[in-house]
């Protein structure tokens, strides 16, 4: 019944349903990129060719096709938010329900450290962890996730708050159900709303992190990332060129944008469809 | 709630919309205006150059700082200068003679000159410098100064020098890139790494005032003896203005702020300043220095001859200049720069781009794909893959390393690809040599006939590969005592013939360094070297139209 209720609520918010066809779009396009177009290597002798029916994004600098950039870019962005997103959970969730449930030392100390690790300027902290571990696209997701669990920590140990004071919380705790089971499958259940929304924002800004790192120098420029392909643009001038190759940097950009706002459509629609205020 | 999503939604439109407007705004051109015609060179008028860097100081004697080399330079310009082919002449020094066993250096000054604060200008200066910036240690001008250990003035135009080891280059070198220290100034001085220098020199243009990060101006020298048949020089003030970085600088040129730029531009910028023709214009020039890949002798399957010849065999150099750089370099294909057209008038090459002949070679040495993986093996079970590394830093190189890459791999190689930052390449490459095979742009390698030891010569630091070959390490220590030049050439081919065989490194490209001016001044004149537009030299020539 409950399930019936958010597929059909969630249906019915058109720009939730709008975020996951985007998603899907994404995730379809990063999953089948061997069998929609060829890994792009080496280089070409068709440079810098604007948008044609043979190359629907146009060729870069090296002659290479720039919508097979973009498909193996949405590869790469899925992979490091999906890593980065696995490793902000990891840590975010569990500290999150922890410092919310159990209200002694141990909360206030889990408490604070989310506290202290909120207050870090994350981009410089990010860039100065990128420069030494060195750049690969597993090193980079890692990092993202590594400073992107204290916000997703944050909302975990608000909703805690919240449904650990409610009866059937105490009632478990009566009868005798270990806090274990009362964290992860009473509480946990009960919170997957907000925690599923902070994931989806976690996606959405681990792929701007990544451009952002790639494009600074500091991403892995063996793989294609789309921040990686935005670095090649700039570094070749397409950016200020006159005539201006705008095919290099606007398709790439474009899908960087409809990412995240996907993303956070999609966030704020499940929101909407678990929220009982705003289902309908 | 839908309404508020409805204005989420129309707001993210919005910044869409916005983000493309601003990035085509960027793309617009340059409204034109008429440019005066050309008139006679006449004394008047103020030129703004564009350093991408504040100059580290004035004394660019302690340090190794491009930005104040290059600024200071009007007011210290060298002993000599390059020539459009690159060769040494003198300048600020009027002739010189090299005695038969290239120990004795006679130099002669010309005459005339004088220090900015009225003081005369002399060999007292020249012998001054020689060995206050020994004792000194002040940066690369102590090494270069390093063999001389007698200097006698013969009068205050004439000075011999006299060195430990017989040295042809010895001139060439402290002339072209050390200017002569003011011996009245810095005598009393006991740290001049403390001490500020307040920019007196003996050139055409003397400091007037600075503002450190901003900018820096120069006035004229009236009658300075060796600009313009003792007219002096045409502009009467030249300012050094500081930009944060390229982009910043040809935004400055192209609004009119900036009238040349000091360093090289990259190509983009080059076309942007090209887009307005009627008001700016570029000149080219090769660089002193080139690019290569190196192989390092320590991998057992690198030190084969024909796995180097096979890679040698697999470099596109067309490509590489053509699609890679741009269109901002020129092909290399022999050991020593096509920019020193005497010491490659033997056409010597390395083996030509052929990807079906370094198959064949490679198949000849027994290297084959036997797991059929697209990679060889030898006949030891060990595939062809090497990894090639490069620093992130120089321009276009990611490009350079992906058309190397993509055309090894059709030979059966695998290369994989190892961008690093500056300090960790110094690191493995430079300290560690722990590395397959390297690409490098060298910024200037000037006086090859003499210099190329620093890279090549087996104990070399340089020397990265850990190349050793006793011919070769012959032939340079030949040519660096050998004072008559057309032995040097003939030497220079010995040496060419030796390393197109051997193929330590292969040299595939010479970077054109573009420099861009603004056409309301008129008299710019460029050879290679490491000044650009405002090489002193070339500077007092230029006037306001």
């Amino acid at each position: 019944m409950q399930n019936r209720t958010f597929v059909e609520s969630f249906v019915k918010k058109r720009l939730g349903l709008f975020g996951l066809l985007g998603v899907l779009v994404i995730v379809s396009l990063g999953l089948l990129a061997p069998l929609i177009s060829a890994y792009p290597k080496g280089y070409g002798t068709e440079i810098l060719l604007p948008p044609s029916e043979k190359f629907w994004f146009g060729t870069d600098g090296l002659g290479l096709d720039l919508f097979a950039q973009v498909v193996w870019g949405a590869r790469t962005s899925l992979y490091v938010s999906f890593v980065a997103v696995m490793v902000a959970a990891v840590i975010g969730i569990p500290a999150g329900l922890i410092s919310g449930y159990k209200k002694g030392l141990l909360g206030s100390l889990i408490d604070g450290i989310i506290d202290i690790f909120l207050t870090l300027p994350v981009l410089p902290l990010m860039i100065v962890i990128a420069a030494v571990v060195g750049s690969s696209i597993t090193n980079v997701a890692v990092v993202i996730g590594l400073l992107a669990w204290p916000s997703l920590a944050r909302v975990t140990r608000n909703s805690t708050l919240k449904v650990s004071e409610l009866q059937f919380i105490e009632a478990a705790r009566c009868v005798g159900i270990s806090p274990r089971m009362i964290l992860f499958k009473h509480i946990l259940l009960n919170i997957a709303g907000p925690v599923l929304v902070n994931l989806t924002l976690v996606m959405a800004t681990a792929v701007l992190s990544e451009s952002g790192l790639s494009f600074l120098g500091l991403g892995d420029p063996t793989t294609w990332s789309w921040g990686t392909i935005l670095k090649k643009a700039w570094d070749a001038g397409a950016v200020i060129d006159t005539p201006n190759p705008w095919w290099w940097w606007f398709f790439t950009s474009s899908f960087i944008m409809i990412y995240v706002i996907c993303f956070n459509l999609l966030g704020s629609g499940i929101n909407d469809a678990l929220n009982p205020k705003t289902r309908d | 709630m839908r309404k508020k999503k409805n204005v989420a939604f129309l707001s993210a439109l919005l910044v869409i919309v916005m983000l493309l407007i601003t990035a085509c705004g960027s793309t617009g051109t340059t409204p034109t205006t008429p440019t005066p015609a050309d008139s006679k060179p006449k004394v008047g008028g103020s030129l703004v150059v564009g350093l991408t860097g504040d100059p580290y100081n004035l004394a660019p004697w302690v340090s190794n700082d491009i930005n104040a080399s290059m600024m200071m330079n009007i007011a210290l310009p060298t002993l000599m200068v390059t020539d459009k082919e690159g060769k040494k002449v003198p300048y600020i020094m009027k002739d010189y003679k090299i005695s038969s066993d290239a120990k004795v250096y006679t130099v002669t000054i010309n005459d005339g000159l004088t220090w900015h604060d009225g003081k005369p200008f002399t060999t007292d200066d020249l012998a001054f410098t020689a060995k206050y910036i020994v004792d000194k240690k002040l940066g690369y001008g102590a090494d270069m100064y390093s063999g001389v250990v007698k200097t006698e003035i013969v009068d205050k135009t004439t000075i011999k020098y006299t060195l430990k080891t017989p040295q042809v280059n010895f001139l060439t070198q402290v002339g072209y890139w050390v200017p002569i220290m003011p011996k009245h100034i810095y005598e009393n001085v006991a740290d001049p790494m403390k001490f500020q220098f307040d920019g007196t020199g003996y050139g055409p243009y003397k400091l007037k005032e600075y503002k450190k990060g901003e900018y820096y101006t120069f006035t004229r020298v009236p009658n300075w003896p060796l600009a313009n048949n003792g007219q002096g020089a045409y502009l009467d003030t030249i300012t050094y203005r500081v930009y944060p970085d390229a982009n910043a600088l040809i935004l400055a040129i192209k609004n009119g702020e900036v009238n040349v730029s000091g360093s090289a531009i990259p190509v983009a910028a080059q076309k942007q300043l090209e887009a307005s023709a009627d008001k700016f214009g570029i000149m080219r020039v090769n660089s002193l220095g080139f690019g290569y890949f190196g192989f390092n002798y320590k991998n057992e399957l690198l030190k084969d001859n024909n796995v180097r010849k096979a890679i040698a065999m697999t470099i596109d150099r067309d490509a590489l200049v053509n699609i890679a750089m741009q269109g901002g370099a020129i092909k290399m294909d022999t050991p020593i720069s096509p920019v020193y057209k005497d010491l490659v008038k033997s056409q010597i090459k390395f083996p030509a781009f052929d990807i079906e002949g370094a198959k064949k070679v490679l198949d000849a040495a027994g290297y084959i794909d036997r797991d059929n993986d697209g990679i060889r093996e030898s006949a030891t079970g060990k595939k062809l893959e090497f990894e090639l590394i490069y620093k992130t830093a120089t321009p276009n190189i990611d490009a350079i390393a992906n058309v190397f890459k993509a055309n090894a791999e059709k030979a059966g190689l695998r290369i994989n690809l190892k961008p690093v930052d500056p300090a960790t390449y110094a690191d493995r490459v430079v300290k560690q040599k722990n590395f397959d095979i390297n690409v490098i742009d060298w910024g200037v390698i000037d006086d090859p006939d003499s210099s190329l030891g620093t890279i090549y010569l087996s104990n070399a630091s340089l020397n990265m590969m850990g190349y050793k070959n006793d011919t070769i390490d012959k032939l340079i220590l030949q040519s660096q005592v050998e004072p008559d030049y057309n032995k040097r050439i003939q030497l220079m081919n010995n040496f060419q013939t030796e390393f197109a065989k051997e193929i330590p490194t292969v040299n595939a490209w010479v970077r054109v360094n573009a420099y861009g001016y603004s056409k309301d001044f008129s008299g710019w004149d460029l050879t290679p070297g490491l000044y650009g537009l405002v090489d002193s030299k070339d500077l007092v020539k230029v006037y306001k139209k």
